[in-house]
């Protein structure tokens, strides 16, 4: 009987100190994100944790880890606990729409992190600049290649995160005549598919200077093709995330030279930021664009010294 | 402890079945009262709320009731996660396919998805009846060719955009407060009990579970018996698919990925025996609240989906060493 009441108490304990969010009279946000498996997510919400601290908000964080109706639930019980404001990285870009719905339809502002809702009117959605992302690959192309060259792009022009790093880049790339765009090939983003799309492109040019994977998988798969070919010294390839597996493969030297990175905790600190001017009665813009970075070897090499 | 057969008279059975799971649901109830109220939360103990954890029990009580037919005949049924997907991306696909008009397209996308609820669950009766296939592995390639033909005529994505009223059907409130997704759960319960308790049908599922062979030799048709019970599942599951699928407003293949063992996680806790036989009902209804107000709870006081995971896995083992020591009740 004694060990039943301990057990009862330590789990209670453990209740009051997973919830222990009273602190303060302030604004109370409920954020539920796609996973906590990710390192990705970890950092971004220790920030976002710090952002709201700073204000004096209460963040309450729930994970759907990938499953919509979890996280349908974990919406209408932040709606019921009365929060004044719901961040939202949605397991599934399409299928948040009614939660969405109902939780405008209460007055309760909703913001999206990182992942956008499809058919779904959010204040402002916190993500990393696609686009500017485009713009620092093909700047750095431009003075590694001298201003000149053959280029290709591994596209997946069916995801609206690719368009907008495609258009940075391209625009870019309009700044300086001698560099020209031979083919866009698509490659859905996957490696296997991408190492195909990267081998023909390598018998129909082979002249080509640089390739554009629109991710790490594209870009890994261009790489792969590249070192089978026998192009490795010739070809520079630039992708996109950061992955570790890209970031050893830039620092091992190979063709893969260099990718931008994206910062969870500027997306996390942003996101917390925007959900307080919003509390302040500042219009906020619908696309909230959060900088990237970009790593070759020489930042990856300072960065592994430091 | 000697765990030995005994033998109860019908209302120490149902103390024996219903006052632990009550006793559990209430100390849930007051420890989550107490904590939430701790952390400054609105009252945990209300009627909005219960009404909510309701309506989120909906998808899979809806299940859990056909469930507790097919284990009561000793049988199991995993293949109701991927019906549940799959159910929703049809009447999705029938409804963007249709067009115009839409209500006339989602009711037949509803009994499209109904209809091949319920011939999938007798194709599993089939196998398990006339080829002999244990319905786990009978269900169990169910399963996976059920999520595999969903992602395939979908290429993996959602279904959507779909008109306002697809979404509107699983969130219309009835007098402005009940759900329509509450009223098919109770819906569902009402009919599982009647069909359970009132009709012969209902004394035959009990008695094949019980003994299929002295069952058999009593002049029940076991496969006729067994064929329907796997249909009604199927049925019932493919409703529970229309309603999560009209609550995302989208017909998502992805959805309901281990739902089959959270839905027989409910059975089990409500004191349906895995080996048949024995089981309610409502004994299903108050052990899948057991579950939904721990993980409702848990949520609303804070601990993470992991905790919460954690905490389900020894509440399983709560009842069901419980029910062994209850003995044959």
């Amino acid at each position: 009987m004694r060990s039943r009441v301990v057990v009862l108490c330590l789990g209670l304990a453990a209740l009051v100190a997973a919830g222990c969010d009273s602190g303060g009279g302030g604004k109370v946000i409920g954020a539920t994100l796609l996973t906590a498996t990710h390192v990705f997510y970890q950092d971004l919400v220790d920030e976002m944790q710090e952002a709201a601290k700073d204000h004096g908000f209460t963040l309450r964080v729930q994970y759907a880890e990938f499953n919509s109706q979890r996280q349908i639930e974990q919406i209408e019980m932040f709606l019921a606990q009365g929060v004044n404001a719901l961040i939202i990285a949605p397991t599934d870009s399409s299928g948040m729409g009614p939660a969405i719905a109902e939780a405008r339809a209460r007055g309760v502002p909703v913001f999206t992190a990182d992942i956008a809702a499809k058919d779904a009117d959010v204040v402002s959605h916190i993500a990393s600049d696609n686009y500017a992302g485009g713009v620092i690959l093909a700047e750095y192309l431009a003075k590694v290649l001298g201003g000149k060259g053959k280029l290709a792009i591994i596209d997946h022009p069916e995801a609206t995160s690719v368009q907008d790093r495609v258009r940075g880049f391209m625009e870019t790339l309009a700044r300086f005549p001698d560099m020209r765009i031979v083919q866009r090939a698509p490659g859905e983003g996957q490696r296997d598919k991408a190492h195909r799309a990267a081998e023909k492109l390598l018998q129909a040019h082979p002249d080509l200077d640089a390739i554009f994977g629109i991710n790490d998988d594209s870009a890994l798969g261009a790489l792969a093709a590249v070192e089978s070919a026998g192009l490795q010294d010739r070809i520079v390839i630039v992708g996109f995330d950061g992955t570790p597996e890209a970031c050893a493969a830039i620092q091992a030297g190979k063709a893969l030279k260099a990718d931008t990175v994206q910062y969870p905790r500027k997306i996390g600190r942003q996101t917390i930021e925007t959900v307080a001017a919003h509390f302040r009665g500042e219009e906020t813009p619908k696309i909230v664009n959060v900088p990237v970075g970009i790593l070759d070897k020489a930042a990856l090499d300072a960065e592994r010294g430091s | 402890m000697a765990v030995e057969p005994r033998r109860y008279d019908a209302a120490t059975r149902r103390l024996l079945v219903f006052g632990p799971l009550l006793a559990a649901l209430l100390l849930e109830t007051i420890i989550f009262e107490v904590v939430g109220r701790y952390q400054g939360k609105p009252s945990f103990f209300s009627l909005d709320n219960a009404i909510l954890i309701l309506n989120q029990s909906s998808v899979h009580g809806v299940v859990a009731v056909g469930m507790t037919f097919v284990i009561l005949t000793g049988g199991i049924d995993l293949s109701v996660g991927s019906m549940l997907a799959f159910a929703g991306v049809i009447c999705a696909l029938v409804t963007q396919w249709g067009g115009d008009p839409v209500a006339l397209w989602i009711g037949g996308g509803w009994i499209a998805a109904l209809a091949l609820g319920a011939t999938a669950g007798a194709l599993v009766g089939l196998l398990v009846t006339r080829f002999a296939i244990p319905p786990f592995i009978a269900t169990l390639a169910l399963m996976s060719s059920l999520r595999g033909l969903g992602n395939l005529i979908t290429d993996g994505k959602p279904v959507s955009p779909l008109p306002e009223l697809y979404a509107q059907v699983g969130r219309y409130q009835l007098f402005g407060h009940v759900p329509v997704s509450v009223l098919f759960f109770i819906a569902a319960l009402v009919c599982g009990a009647t069909l359970l308790n009132m009709t012969r049908f209902g004394r035959y599922v009990r008695a094949i579970g019980g003994n299929e062979e002295s069952a058999r030799l009593s002049g029940v048709n076991v496969a006729r018996v067994k064929l329907l019970v796997y249909a009604f599942c199927g049925g019932l599951t493919a409703l529970a698919g229309l309603i999560l699928s009209s609550r995302l407003g989208a017909g998502s293949p992805k959805v309901g990925v281990g739902d089959e063992l959270a839905v027989i996680a409910a059975v089990v806790v409500g004191g349906t025996s895995l080996s048949g036989g024995r089981g309610s009902v409502g004994g299903t209804f108050v052990g899948l609240l057991v579950v939904s107000v721990l993980n409702s709870g848990l949520s609303w006081t804070g601990v993470e989906t992991f905790g919460q995971q954690v905490t389900l896995g020894l509440v399983i083992l709560a009842a069901v060493l419980l029910d062994k020591l209850k003995g044959d009740v």
